[in-house]
């Protein structure tokens, strides 16, 4: 087996953790400071926290507060011009997974000359980035720890940046920063992590036992933690539990890849703006479902993470139980389980498999289970 | 957040310059605070040059391509604007009183009279016409269009937090100018949730940018040496309007200043004495007296002077004085504690040259920054009071003995801003309201301020109007385009 590990050089985990920013930044050498974020976390009252604890360190403030779900590419544009006009020399992502998307971007081409189209793919990019500290608010994407963004170009397809520059200096996990999360957000974040641990642990072009270990880390912590967060929004631990849960499982999937779950809900994502973790949530038990055949054995060895103290007569019986959790799960999350409520046309559905299909290939090879279009446009009629 | 919003997001602390929220360059904040309590709410940005430099160079990528806009364009922006500040009211008036001091139902009526401007303008900008002009050559046409002039700089005050921007702000932008906002350092929340509220409302990035500092000196030499920047707006003391004037004067910007008055309010012997009285309490107790068209000097015709002084006397002890945020206080305090030693010294200058204190002349309980709504009668000419501007709660009664002594009185200084009289005889109202040397004249009317009519001083109380359809024409120019070579075969 050969593989590679990347890894953020350092994790900060702390409750309230978001006042050391400043510091932080000052020692990563940064004296103009842009902070990419969406206007949501201006009414939290977040970005106010990072602005002070920067100006206490004396580092000056930008706020960019502009980023949109599935980041559009003019709006990264716009971050990356102010940023560049304003000669920022540091870069915060604070928010869920659009902005921290949208800041590594920033961080990269804010100090160099190329365009994002040009970088679109994988290691295109040249140059270093700007130091980067990436501070979630959710807890699901992962995105702090990988060196990928995903953006929405000019034609409204999703466009993948891999590069390893995209890789904070630092992620920063500050629980307190999840306590007010709507009961949605919390779910369809969750959710999305507890793919990422899946889909890392299945993969068939990348998984390694690294990543492996990381994702079983993951997905207890998650699995045993994101009912409790729905249920009592205020649970500290819980929900401090679910963002390291959120981070490890980042960690692993960006070393192992994610699959077709997340291969299926891209087009949800980039034509009916549902988002990410909703539009993953939708089809997950599906696409489990479909993978159980040749995935028995990998969901057999997941069990346990999802259900406690269970003794399993049998390889299958387990692996029908983690399935069967899942497909408990999503419902149980408050999340709308119908591509129909949602706004996705049916005429849609077979389109959007011959994109997923043809486009996002790379997602259905790591699948532990062949697809073919017409499969995944079952899948979409099942959850429709 | 030390103020409890409906709205967080418009809790802004930060300077808005290219559509981003920015800190100092050093990350250097000062102090915002309530003057009813001394209360600390907020640090905002220090700013200086370079900055404002930043800012200005926003304005002016913007430009372009803001001034290409059709005018439909531009006013369904502003109105917008102008939605979400009246959506947004109850907020606003809150960061406005905290930060400013007025009584909530000022501020709220500050807030719509405010807004009002983006609403006029947002209609007054599709109306920016030019002229064809009978030709001198029978080969030749004259046409004349108006342009933005560009990037222009505002400077506002304290005592209208918001509407001072708005109204500077709203026909400049109509116009497809672009510009960069320093406004005063005691009320700067006000302005940054506007700023705020313009994005909301669709602006694009660097067509209004706000930059914020304790000591205005450093951004307003940049504002006003940058040649990028084509036109001042000020509105402040005349003290500051003329350094402004002078650093513009190198780059030959054109200027807007709307500067301090001397208001005289006077009150003939065939006034309605209760309107008067009404008149009076409107013009001069609004905002605590800081305002610059409040009543500075009240003169009364000698006939009915103690009636006069009695029944205002009776009016204004029912003011209640508080902080502006409880119920049924029409009193705030005063900006800070420069203001309350000015008053106090004005007053004490005029008691200790004979006038009397019958209602007030100190200052009142609720905290150091406030002072009791005061009559002075016994005042004359040579006393302090009668040639400075009180801003602050006070009336001092002068006496008159006949029309032209009246008029002599309200003249004799170097402002020119705002003037009212009371009186009922025709004849008197034109002769009386043609001779006052002054911008504005409020007859038998106590409150003249409107978005519709042109507000302005003479003298070196400024220069230009704002508000109207005159209110535009500050923020445009006239370009003048001769047709010429008209007179070849027809083909």
């Amino acid at each position: 087996m050969s593989f590679m590990f990347r890894s953020v050089p350092r994790i900060v985990c702390e409750a309230g953790g978001i006042t050391k920013t400043g510091a932080l930044m000052k020692e990563l050498g940064a004296t103009r400071v842009t902070v990419v974020c969406d206007p949501g976390i201006i009414t939290l009252g977040y970005a106010d926290k990072v602005q002070k604890s920067l100006e206490a360190a004396g580092i000056a403030v930008q706020i960019f507060a502009d980023v949109q779900a599935d980041p559009p590419q003019n709006i990264v544009q716009q971050a990356i011009d102010g940023a560049k006009d304003w000669k920022a020399d540091g870069v915060i992502g604070l928010g869920g997974g659009s902005s921290l998307d949208s800041a590594k971007l920033v961080a990269l081409l804010a100090n160099s000359d190329q365009t994002i189209e040009g970088i679109y793919g994988i290691d295109k990019a040249t140059g270093d980035r700007l130091p980067l500290i990436q501070i979630p608010t959710t807890a699901g994407t992962g995105s702090e720890v990988t060196w990928v963004s995903v953006i929405t170009d000019n034609n409204s397809l999703k466009q993948v940046v891999y590069t390893p520059q995209l890789m904070p200096d630092i992620a920063l996990l500050d629980a307190e920063l999840t306590y007010g999360l709507p009961q949605k957000v919390t779910a369809a974040t969750g959710l999305d992590a507890m793919v990422h641990a899946i889909e890392g642990y299945t993969s068939r072009t990348r998984k390694n036992p690294i990543a492996d270990g990381m994702a079983v880390t993951a997905l207890s912590l998650l699995g045993k933690n994101l009912m409790k967060v729905i249920e009592n929004p205020g649970d500290k631990e819980a929900r401090s539990a679910m963002l390291q849960g959120s981070l490890i499982a980042g960690m692993a999937f960006a070393n192992a890849s994610v699959a077709a779950i997340h291969g299926l809900a891209y087009p949800l994502g980039a034509r009916f703006h549902i988002p990410h973790g909703h539009a993953n949530a939708l089809v997950m038990a599906q696409v489990l479902r479909f993978n159980l055949p040749a995935a028995g054995k990998l969901y057999a060895e997941l069990a346990p993470c999802l259900i406690e103290d269970c003794d399993f007569a049998s390889e299958e019986e387990a692996a029908e139980a983690f399935v069967r959790r899942i497909e408990e799960m999503v419902p149980a999350s408050g999340l709308e389980t119908r591509l129909r409520d949602l706004g996705v046309t049916e005429d849609s559905l077979s389109e959007m498999a011959e994109e997923v299909f043809g486009k996002i290939y790379r997602l259905i090879e790591s699948n532990p289970r062949d697809m073919t279009a017409s499969d995944i446009e079952a899948i979409y009629r099942e959850v429709y | 957040m030390t103020i409890e919003l409906n709205d967080t997001g418009l809790w802004q602390t930060l300077g808005h310059v290219d559509g981003k929220w920015v800190s100092a360059d050093n990350g250097k904040t000062f102090a915002v605070t309530d003057p009813a309590t001394g209360e600390h709410l907020a640090d905002v940005p220090d700013m200086g040059a370079a900055e404002t430099r930043t800012a200005i160079d926003a304005a002016n990528a913007a430009l372009p391509a803001w001034r290409a806009k059709t005018a439909k364009e531009r006013a369904n922006i502003l109105r917008k604007w102008f939605d979400l500040c009246m959506a947004a009211q109850e907020d606003l008036a809150l960061l406005m009183t905290r930060e400013q001091g007025k009584p909530l139902a000022e501020a709220r009526g500050e807030v719509a009279y405010g807004a009002s401007f983006l609403e006029w303008f947002a209609e007054e900008g599709k109306r920016i016409y030019g002229d064809v002009i009978p030709s001198h050559g029978a080969d030749k046409r004259i046409i004349t269009v108006k342009q933005p002039i560009g990037v222009v700089a505002a400077i506002t005050p304290w005592n209208f937090p918001m509407a001072m921007i708005t109204r500077k702000c709203a026909p400049a932008i109509a116009a497809g100018c672009t510009v960069v906002i320093k406004p005063a350092e005691d009320t700067p929340l006000t302005a940054l949730a506007l700023a705020e509220l313009a994005k909301r409302a669709g602006f694009p990035d660097g067509v209004i940018n706000v930059v914020t500092a304790s000591h205005g000196a450093d951004i307003g030499n940049e504002l006003t040496t940058n040649p990028i920047v084509r036109k001042l707006s000020f509105t402040g003391s005349t003290q500051v309007g003329k350094l402004l004037m002078r650093q513009c004067a190198d780059t030959v910007k054109k200027v807007s200043l709307e500067l301090g008055g001397n208001a005289p309010f006077i009150v003939f012997d065939d006034a309605d004495l209760d309107e008067a009285v009404a008149g009076a309490i409107a013009s001069k107790y609004r905002n605590a007296g800081q305002t610059c068209v409040c009543a500075n000097r009240i003169l009364v015709q000698e006939g009915v002077y103690d009636a006069f002084a009695e029944k205002l006397a009776a009016a204004v002890a029912k003011l209640r004085v508080g902080q502006g945020t409880e119920d049924g206080v029409t009193q705030g305090p005063l900006i800070n504690t420069k203001a309350i030693e000015k008053v106090e010294t004005l007053v004490n200058d005029a008691i200790n040259h004979g006038a009397k204190a019958v209602l007030g002349g100190e200052r009142a309980k609720p905290g150091s920054n406030f002072f009791s709504p005061t009559i002075l009668t016994g005042v004359t000419a040579e006393m302090r009071i009668f040639s400075e501007e009180i801003f602050g709660p006070v009336a001092p009664l002068f006496k008159f003995s006949d029309e032209a002594e009246a008029i002599r009185m309200a003249n004799d200084t170097p402002f020119g801003l705002a003037a009212y009289f009371y009186a009922r005889d025709i004849g008197r109202i034109w002769r009386v309201g043609e001779a006052l040397e002054y911008g504005i004249v409020g007859i038998n009317e106590g409150i003249i301020s409107t978005e519709s009519a042109p507000f302005g001083g003479v003298k070196e109380s400024g220069i230009g109007r704002e508000g109207s359809k005159y209110g535009i024409d500050d923020f445009v120019e006239i370009k003048y385009m001769c047709l010429g070579g008209l007179a070849g075969k027809a083909i």
